[in-house]
């Protein structure tokens, strides 16, 4: 508790002066606004032939009213006329300085739990799904935790005061009657709680419904063309309408309870009115206290039931932030896989990269992905990695990004283990296209450009070339500033291989990494895509996971993986001559060319 | 899937006019409980007018008594007339009393009518909104596929709940609110116009100015509230993708790209936000301002008033302290409405919007057309026959299939064979109706397909799609798909055939076992097994078999070869086959390519033919050849294979 409670003070150590002034101006607010009802006291008394006195503090400011001559009454409307105008100037400072805060430290909290899933590697995204960090970076911080963290905690400061002050000036008129009106207040905090978990239950279970309604709807929708084809309808009815009834009820149940609950809140407090009436009424009829009294206790019976909500609320969702709290605290504080301990520097015109007997398995007992991969590469050559699907290709292309790192051995540019190097300017070197192009929302050209910022025009222009996207510029409605991606246009898989691999070059690499990326292309494309390719790719060192056959027999050396090892190594013809396995993968890439060319 | 892209929505279709016509017969049956709920709003309402009277009733009991004792001390001072004031005291002790008990009594009966009246809406504005939802359902489940193709369940979902829940909103909240705030209004003005009127005007005076607020607030707001959503909606897109590319941002060294991009999608939010907020604050204060200012007007001039007059019930002007009091309890309830009001306005917008797309949804009627006196096909005896079929998707130039001629003779296996695409699911969706052809002809047994009833011909065939579609249930439900006419008999010995007995014994609850979400708790397959089963149950004369794509380790696909073996045996059957081992035997091989066949005969023929077949044989051979290996290595649990998957 105390962690998360540090947790929330340090979200305040930006905003001192907001803090200060909500210290402050909350006890004067509460000051002001409980000055009214004596005020009215005072009106009252003095109508109903009582002897009308303000409170010594106020005295001031009535003999300044009458030197300005006005009445006894008009002086007192006026003193209430400028409480209220000083109370709506604290209150709308004091209260928008809360709402600011509220949506500032909504934005605090998701940037900072977002900033931090930035170092994370591939075992936190594997822990937490996307859907789950979603949720905890707006669900838990828009709709439970922003509100509580300001709002929350700030109302509570207020509510207490408020009923200190409410209490002390009621004191001063009279203490038997103050205890008989704020009896029922109490109960008003232990219903709001008490009622606040039984109703949380309700509702669940009325969740659950709903959530049973829409999947029944989302399965029947989806699963259309079984129930067609077995002539189903009829049945899916009768289940829908059975549920949806069922819902019915659990919607009537829990309006029920919450008619029931929102009626107790409402009129609980109108006890008080009865007590005070059935008392203080009372006390006025001997005269033990004046009409004004009887008048003041009313209305701050009336006031004083507010606070008494914030206080419940405090409790309730000072419980369920606790939760938000955690479930963002465990975002940012997972260790990140993938360390920057830089001691040494990045050759960029480095001369070879080595895997000396690296090993990569997932956790203590994980499955090792490689194992004991021992290679080398020079600088210029291309390497195909070669091999089935799962033998261990896409490790060593995370272990070459450094997205990982290896659980034994090392990795080493130009001999130099890459842990020792700085993560960002290693990673400079690098051009890398996935697997499964991930594409940003955003104009084509940021798209490539996210490679390298310091393109020039001419070398975007000559990108697109070579990625063949000519013809996509010329069918694009804004050419380069097409906005494409989820919210954009929506490009075909292969439009988003080419547009990846234009962005990996664009950074004019040392280092090219192809993970099987052109495969969704036809295969005139392809071959146009891949003879550009040629031409740049000398220039640089390149990995290469395919199953296009030209590229093996292309490639300066063949590493082909099974099962996580090197299984052989070699040039096409070598490999050809003596591996089984690379014959069977090398014959069946060449078929698929055939049955889909 | 066969189309890719989903229409748009045409959310304009239905006019809000015509929606409204909609909605009135729904309310109709329930015009008896409406009246009801309007006796109980009235009760409500009564009470809660009859509050403030009260207070003021107790205010100038107390008054009265107080006037008595100073008259008492002042001019008074005989014994007996000390007597005859205690007695006035007295009495207004007692009257006092009644008076709180009164009051007890109003809250308590005003509570209980408001809860009764509260709950008993509900009751009518569920059951309205529950048929409505049905209707819908009913009506979406005979839409044809078509229809399916070009809206997303999403889209649909939101159509029935979303759209079904928003006007429930309506109903049951603002319909509601608006009339027990109109009712309130009125019972209030009645009881201050009684009072005072003149004090009344003073109230009503400041009437104006709180609606130009109310306006000017909804100015302001209404679009950014609009906005705050829309950037909010941009918040949750935004950490969904960055949150899937974070592997290329960081090979790519922009974590502060994306760091800065998070922070102007947050900031952009924040900015309307706090306008949103802000303005919020300013309203609702200025509201509780101007309240104040009107219950210090009240004050000043009622309380010249009292003292014009004495002091004293009765008087010239009639104004007591205890009406002064009731004034200013009535005021604060006055500006509750206007409260409301304010928050009230966009629910009812969305909600006409909610209708108008209910609405039109129910008028769509895109379904796939029965003949009016359908032709009885009481088995299948002979033959299926295709005659120059061509059809497309998007009814457009752009064939699935292009004059495709074919046979199926009774008890014939026929295999479709071909790249994905290619136009082999077309085929069956054709011969189950979910389309109809746009040129040529569909005949079995020489009767057109669209002359016999659709639940006829859809009987004759068993659709076995071996990535098996589980629906939420058990796997009982799964399937039987809740057909009462499967008995527990049948269930067990055609799970027996399939040999999916050995699994479901091994389930913790057998047949009652649930079924996770897309099947998790079960095999790949477990999964094919069952989907044999459910074929089997409704013992169809005709297969359609989609054979599944991904395959299992060697022992199971043994077992559901066999199993597959005898779930065919006796019937006619079309297999869009992946794996050669299924169609080694079949009568007839079509291979299609493009919507065309290409190549047709069985296995021996096609194979001597060393066409296309040959080599989509010769690949397929070798990927089931090598391909159990590969999975035996990385049948992928969903954590097992982390470094591969992004």
């Amino acid at each position: 508790m105390w962690q998360k409670i540090k947790w929330l003070a340090q979200a305040y150590s930006d905003y001192k002066p907001q803090l200060a002034l909500m210290i402050i101006l909350t006890p004067i607010h509460a000051v002001v606004f409980m000055i009214n009802p004596l005020i009215l006291k005072y009106i009252f008394d003095s109508i109903s032939g009582d002897d009308a006195r303000m409170p010594s503090y106020l005295k001031f400011m009535e003999s300044w009213v009458q030197s300005l001559g006005f009445s006894q009454i008009g002086g007192a409307v006026l003193i209430l006329m400028l409480f209220a105008i000083a109370t709506l100037m604290i209150y709308i400072a004091l209260q928008g300085t809360r709402a600011y805060m509220n949506m500032r430290l909504e934005w605090y909290f998701r940037q900072r739990a977002f900033d931090s899933t930035t170092v994370m590697g591939p075992d936190f995204f594997n822990r937490f799904r996307t859907g789950d960090l979603v949720t905890r970076m707006t669900d838990d911080v828009a709709e439970k935790l922003s509100w509580f963290a300001c709002s929350g905690i700030f109302r509570f400061y207020e509510a207490i005061l408020l009923v200190g002050f409410g209490l002390f000036n009621m004191l001063t008129l009279d203490a038997r009657l103050t205890l008989y009106t704020m009896t029922p207040l109490p109960v008003l905090i232990v219903v709001y709680m008490l009622t606040s978990t039984k109703l949380d239950k309700r509702f669940d279970w009325l969740q659950s419904r709903i959530s049973l309604v829409n999947s029944t709807m989302e399965a029947a929708f989806s699963g259309m063309r079984v129930i067609k084809a077995y002539s189903r309808e009829k049945a899916w009815r009768a289940k829908f309408a059975k549920i949806i009834t069922e819902r019915r009820g659990a919607e009537i149940k829990a309006v029920r309870a919450w008619s029931a609950i929102e009626m107790l809140y409402t009129h609980i407090w109108q006890f008080g009115f009865f007590l005070v009436v059935l008392f203080g009424g009372a006390m006025a009829v001997t005269g033990a206290i004046t009409i004004g009294d009887f008048v003041a206790f009313l209305v701050f019976l009336r006031i004083m039931v507010y606070p008494m909500f914030d206080i419940g609320a405090f409790l309730v969702k000072g419980r369920q932030s606790a939760v938000s709290i955690g479930r963002l605290q465990e975002i940012e504080t997972f260790p990140p896989m993938v360390v920057n301990h830089a001691t040494d520097t990045v050759t960029v015109d480095f001369e070879t990269i080595n895997f000396e007997q690296v090993t990569f398995g997932y956790g203590e007992q994980g499955r090792e992905a490689v194992h004991d991969v021992t290679f080398q590469v020079n600088r210029g050559e291309t390497v195909a990695l070669v091999g089935r699907v799962g033998s261990g290709k896409s490790t060593i292309v995370n272990l070459l990004t450094r997205t990982i790192d290896p659980t034994q051995g090392s990795v080493r540019l130009d001999g130099r283990d890459l842990r020792t190097l700085p993560l960002e300017s290693y990673r400079d070197i690098i051009g890398y296209v996935p697997q499964e192009p991930i594409l940003f929302s955003e104009t084509l050209e940021n798209n490539i450009r996210f490679g390298g910022d310091d393109a020039s025009d001419d070398d975007i222009n000559q990108l697109i070339a070579l990625a063949q996207l000519q013809e996509q510029m010329e069918r694009f409605p804004k050419g380069l500033q097409t906005l494409i991606g989820t919210r954009g246009l929506n490009i075909s898989g292969g439009e988003k291989q080419r547009v990846a691999i234009a962005r990996a070059l664009a950074r004019k690499p040392k280092i090219l990494i192809l993970d099987d990326c052109t495969s969704a292309l036809d295969a005139r494309t392809e071959e146009h895509l891949w003879a550009a390719l040629d031409e740049v790719m000398p220039d640089m060192t390149c990995f290469v996971v395919t199953h296009r056959t030209k590229e093996m027999q292309k490639a300066d050396q063949i590493l082909l993986f099974d099962d996580g090892v090197i299984a052989d190594r070699g040039t096409h013809n070598e490999l050809l001559e003596r591996s089984e396995l690379y014959r069977e993968l090398y014959e069946r890439s060449e078929l698929e060319e055939q049955v889909s060319g | 899937m066969n189309t890719a892209y989903f229409q748009d929505e045409q959310e304009n279709a239905i006019p809000a006019r015509t929606a409204f016509r909609g909605l009135l017969p729904l309310l109709k049956p329930h015009r008896k409980r409406l009246v009801i709920n309007l006796v109980l709003m009235i009760i409500a309402t009564a009470m809660a007018v009859v509050g403030p009277i009260l207070i003021q009733q107790a205010t100038d009991i107390a008054v009265a008594a107080n006037n008595y004792s100073n008259l008492s001390e002042a001019a008074l001072p005989s014994s007996s007339a000390a007597t005859a004031v205690e007695t006035l005291v007295g009495s207004a002790s007692t009257a006092m009393m009644l008076c709180a008990l009164a009051f007890l009594i109003s809250f308590i009966v005003g509570a209980s009518v408001e809860y009764a009246q509260r709950v008993h809406l509900e009751i009518v504005g569920q059951d309205v909104i529950t048929s409505l939802k049905r209707r819908c359902f009913d009506h979406l489940m005979g839409l044809s596929i078509a229809f399916f193709d070009k809206n997303p369940v999403g889209r649909l979902l939101s159509r029935v709940e979303s759209d079904g829940e928003s006007l429930r909103q309506l109903f049951t909240n603002i319909v509601v609110m608006v009339v027990r705030d109109i009712l309130l209004l009125i019972g209030m003005l009645t009881a201050m116009f009684i009072y005072n009127w003149q004090l009344t005007l003073v109230v009503l005076a400041v009437s104006p100015l709180a609606a130009v607020l109310v306006w000017l607030y909804q100015r302001y707001t209404t679009p950014r509230f609009l906005q705050v959503r829309k950037f909010m909606a941009d918040i949750l897109a935004g950490l969904t993708e960055l949150l899937q590319g974070m592997p290329i941002v960081q090979v790519f060294n922009r974590q502060d790209t994306i760091k800065q991009r998070m922070w102007d999608l947050n900031r952009r939010k924040f900015r309307k936000d706090a306008e949103t907020h802000v303005s919020n604050v300013m309203f609702f204060n200025s509201m509780y301002f101007l309240q104040r200012v009107v219950i210090a007007a009240v004050v000043l001039i009622g309380a010249n008033m009292v003292l014009r007059g004495v002091g004293a019930a009765g008087a010239e002007d009639g104004v007591t302290a205890g009406i002064v009091i009731a004034f200013i309890m009535y005021i604060e309830r006055f500006f509750e409405p206007i409260y409301r009001a304010s928050e009230e306005l966009h629910i009812v917008q969305q909600a006409i919007a909610g209708a108008r797309r209910i609405f039109a949804l129910l008028k769509n009627n895109e379904r796939i057309v029965e003949a009016a006196t359908p032709t009885r096909w009481e088995s299948f005896e002979d033959v299926i026959k295709f005659e120059d079929v061509s059809f497309s998707y998007s009814n457009d130039d752009n064939y699935a299939l292009k004059d495709v001629t074919l046979e199926i003779r009774k008890g014939e296996k026929v295999a479709l064979v071909g790249m994905t695409g290619g136009g082999k699911s077309t085929i069956i969706n054709l011969l189950l109706r979910f389309y109809d052809r746009t040129r040529g002809s569909i005949t079995l047994d020489g009767v057109d397909i669209r002359d016999i009833g659709i639940n006829d011909l859809r009987a004759k065939f068993g659709l076995v799609l071996q990535d098996i579609f589980l629906f939420p249930g058990n796997i009982r439900e799964n399937i039987t798909l809740e057909h009462e006419g499967v008995t527990d008999e049948l269930l067990q010995s055609t799970t027996k055939i399939v040999t999916a007995d050995r699994f479901i014994d091994r389930l913790p609850e057998r047949f009652d076992t649930e079924v996770a979400e897309r099947g998790g708790n079960l095999s790949r397959g477990e999964r094919q097994l069952l989907s044999f089963a459910r074929a089997m149950v409704f013992n169809p004369q005709i297969l359609l078999l989609d054979e599944a794509t991904s395959s299992v380790d060697p022992d199971t696909e043994r077992r559901i070869q066999a199993a597959l073996k005898r779930l065919l045996k006796g019937r006619t059957s079309v297999i869009i086959a992946h794996r050669l081992s299924t169609i080694l035997d079949a009568d007839k091989i079509l291979v299609i390519r493009n919507g065309e066949i290409i190549e047709r005969g069985n296995h021996a023929e096609l194979l001597a033919q060393g066409g296309y077949y040959e080599k989509l044989f010769r690949l397929q051979f070798m990927k089931s050849g090598s391909e159990t290996e590969i999975n035996a290595a990385t049948d992928p649990e969903p954590d097992s294979d982390a470094v591969t998957v992004r």
